[in-house]
């Protein structure tokens, strides 16, 4: 046993061995690299695991608009549309992830991300009243609906995969009309 | 009795070191000289004597080194009373080295082995001896190399290992074939060398021509002695510049352009959602050394809402966080490895690592944001995971493949491959502002988190780990001590 820790330690000083164990494969090229994810590229992946929470955010933001009385009509026409468009996108974006064998990650969960609308601010957006409550909702959703648009066309320019590549380009077209109906800020 | 045996061929040579003794103390000596008399060669030259020497350490002034190779039987090298200890001698140019004699003081090494090597960096083991007794021994070897190195990893007594005098034998420059060490890993050699009587000495051992397994280290540089005077830290270090902002991250949004809250780039200067490592390596950096051209990024922070000047970061690359016989097993950052430190989805104070304080004022750290008096900048610490699982250099969430060690500063059986210990420190030329008015980009400042993208060239990482963490040593920006 000792001449084989002489060998180990040899191995320490002279950084490099082939035979000592758990040195895992050091210096090795791209090969290793994120596991591969049924037919998805990270970047696929990654859309989707983005879009999930970002449809999320701005359906609660729906209901809290449809919640509340007074709204303007238009305003309460979007929250409509984002109410049922985005119930469906979701059950194809999660539908994406399960026929890639994926389970979906919380990993944006809560994260204060372009895009999203927190909780917090949603609880803020709560507190005010009237025109006010309409104006900051149309400048959330807005916001919201921008960096939306931006990661659809960034799928689109970047992805590889046909079901994610055609949410993209839904995404994409649905966003550009719903900034249309916000109109300019 | 010592045991003398190629290294690589440990196991299947141990039945054979019985024989190989039992020879040697049966056969008379007359016996062994007269077999050499009829073949023997001239005598080899002594060719370490005056050579340059390097050694792991000194037990002080009066034990120097080169007292080893001085031709004076009344001066020694002896080293610090510690385990393991090496001692190395430069013998000018490649020779074919016939033997290798020892003559140690009573603190001598039990367990030792002898490498080769031709450029000081790629070592081939030519002997590995246990229980030697120590006084005058003997190596016969059939080996080449310019350097010669003693590597003692037992010691006999509470003391060093000490040597009056560590001589090389052989023929200058008489190198025929490939230099020590070429032998591809695995191979041996069955040509053992006959025992040669050495009645005088008290003991002759016997080594074999096999060179050890090669250590396949691709640079070519020849690694820097230890300064008497270096400070006995593992470390190396890179400080790298602002180099710009953007809402990208390559590693959580890998080529989705905007997709990422806003982000604070140093180092590399090509950083955005498609970067990838052949991109970083083709691009310039920010960073001091040159050589560094990783990706660092951190959410950018806000002062009222608007980004502040531009930050600065050192990047200080470490073997601390392990223990001190894991230290000196850290691999280098494999190349294309990707890490995050710092935790982007906080909730509260005490779901981060990182320390926010003041440089230039006495705060308490906190893991939110503090307020620094004027004069002082806003600075954050944080350490990343250094535990590698050794297989992705990725995962799905982009954490799980590393992880911190665990007590007794080791890396967990899931986890089983130390790195070195990235510690970040960022200064903010944010002074006398309230820690109110301070946000990031990912929110709440215990929100802060950095992400690295290994953009180090696989030579200059694999020299600095050897250099200054293996050996644990404090080097400066250029990876020299």
């Amino acid at each position: 046993m000792r001449a084989l820790s002489a060998v180990v330690v040899l191995c320490l000083v002279t950084a490099g061995c082939g035979g000592a164990p758990d040195t895992g494969p050091v210096g090795a090229s791209s090969a290793v690299s994120t596991p591969p994810s049924g037919g998805l590229t990270p970047t696929d992946v990654a859309f989707v695991e983005l879009a999930i929470p970002q449809n999320e955010s701005a359906l609660a933001a729906a209901e809290l608009t449809l919640k509340r009385s007074g709204s303007n009509p238009e305003l309460v026409a979007l929250a409509e549309r984002v109410d049922s468009g985005y119930r469906v996108e979701l059950d194809r974006l999660n539908g994406v992830l399960t026929a890639a064998g994926l389970t979906r990650s919380d990993q944006h969960d809560g994260h204060d991300m372009p895009g999203m609308i927190t909780a917090l601010e949603l609880a803020a957006l709560d507190q005010a009243q009237g025109a006010a409550f309409d104006e900051r909702m149309r400048e959330a959703f807005r916001a919201h609906l921008r960096e939306s648009l931006t990661v659809a066309q960034a799928e689109l320019s970047s992805g590889t995969a046909k079901s994610v590549l055609e949410l993209g380009s839904d995404i994409e077209r649905t966003r550009t009309e719903l900034l249309g109906r916000l109109g300019a800020p | 009795m010592s045991h003398v045996l190629p290294p690589s061929t440990f196991k299947r040579w141990r039945g054979r070191i019985a024989v190989l003794s039992a020879v040697v103390v049966a056969g008379s000596a007359v016996t062994v000289n007269a077999i050499f008399a009829a073949t023997a060669p001239p005598p080899p030259d002594l060719l370490s004597k005056g050579g340059a020497v390097t050694a792991s350490s000194v037990e002080g002034g009066a034990f120097a080194a080169n007292r080893a190779v001085d031709g004076d039987t009344g001066t020694r090298w002896s080293s610090a009373f510690q385990d393991p200890q090496w001692i190395q001698v430069d013998l000018g140019s490649d020779a074919a080295i016939s033997k290798v004699v020892l003559n140690w003081e009573h603190a001598h090494a039990e367990d030792f082995t002898l490498q080769t090597s031709s450029d000081g960096v790629r070592w081939a083991t030519v002997a590995n001896v246990e229980d030697s007794r120590g006084g005058v021994e003997t190596l016969d070897l059939s080996a080449t190399g310019r350097y010669v190195k003693l590597h003692a990893t037992k010691r006999s007594t509470q003391y060093g290992v000490s040597l009056w005098e560590f001589e090389v034998y052989g023929k200058a420059g008489a190198v025929s074939g490939p230099t020590a060490p070429t032998a591809p890993p695995g191979s041996s050699s069955t040509s053992a060398t006959p025992t040669t009587a050495a009645p005088t000495t008290t003991t002759t051992t016997t080594a074999t021509a096999a060179p050890g397994t090669t250590t396949g280290s691709p640079t070519t540089h020849t690694q820097k002695p230890i300064p008497p005077n270096a400070v006995r830290v593992a470390e190396f270090v890179a400080e790298c510049g602002f180099s710009h902002r953007l809402p990208d991250d390559p590693i959580v949004f890998p080529k989705l352009a905007g997709a990422s809250h806003l982000h604070t780039f140093f180092g590399n200067t090509s950083t955005d959602a498609h970067s990838d490592t052949d991109s970083l390596m083709a691009a310039d950096t920010k960073c001091d050394p040159v050589e560094d051209k990783t990706a660092y990024w951190t959410p950018t922070v806000l002062v009222d809402g608007q980004p502040v000047d531009p930050p600065t970061s050192t990047f200080y690359y470490l073997g601390e966080g392990v223990n001190d016989e894991v230290t000196k097993q850290i691999q280098p950052i494999p190349v294309g490895l990707r890490i995050i430190a710092g935790n982007a989805k906080a909730t509260s104070a005490e779901g981060t690592r990182t320390r926010w304080d003041c440089n230039g004022a006495s705060v308490t750290p906190s893991n939110d944001f503090v307020s620094c008096p004027a004069g002082a900048k806003l600075q954050s610490y944080l350490d990343f995971p250094q535990c590698w699982d050794g297989k992705n250099l990725d995962s799905a969430d982009h954490k799980s493949h590393m992880a911190y060690p665990v007590h007794p500063g080791v890396c967990p059986p899931s986890h089983p491959v130390p790195l070195p210990k990235i510690r970040q420190v960022v200064n903010f030329p944010i002074s006398g502002v309230d820690a109110s008015r301070i946000t990031l980009s990912s929110g709440p400042g215990y929100t802060y988190h950095m992400d690295f993208m290994n953009g180090w060239p696989a030579a200059e990482m694999e020299r600095r780990v050897r250099d200054c963490i293996n050996r644990i040593v404090k080097c400066g920006h250029n990876g020299n001590p």
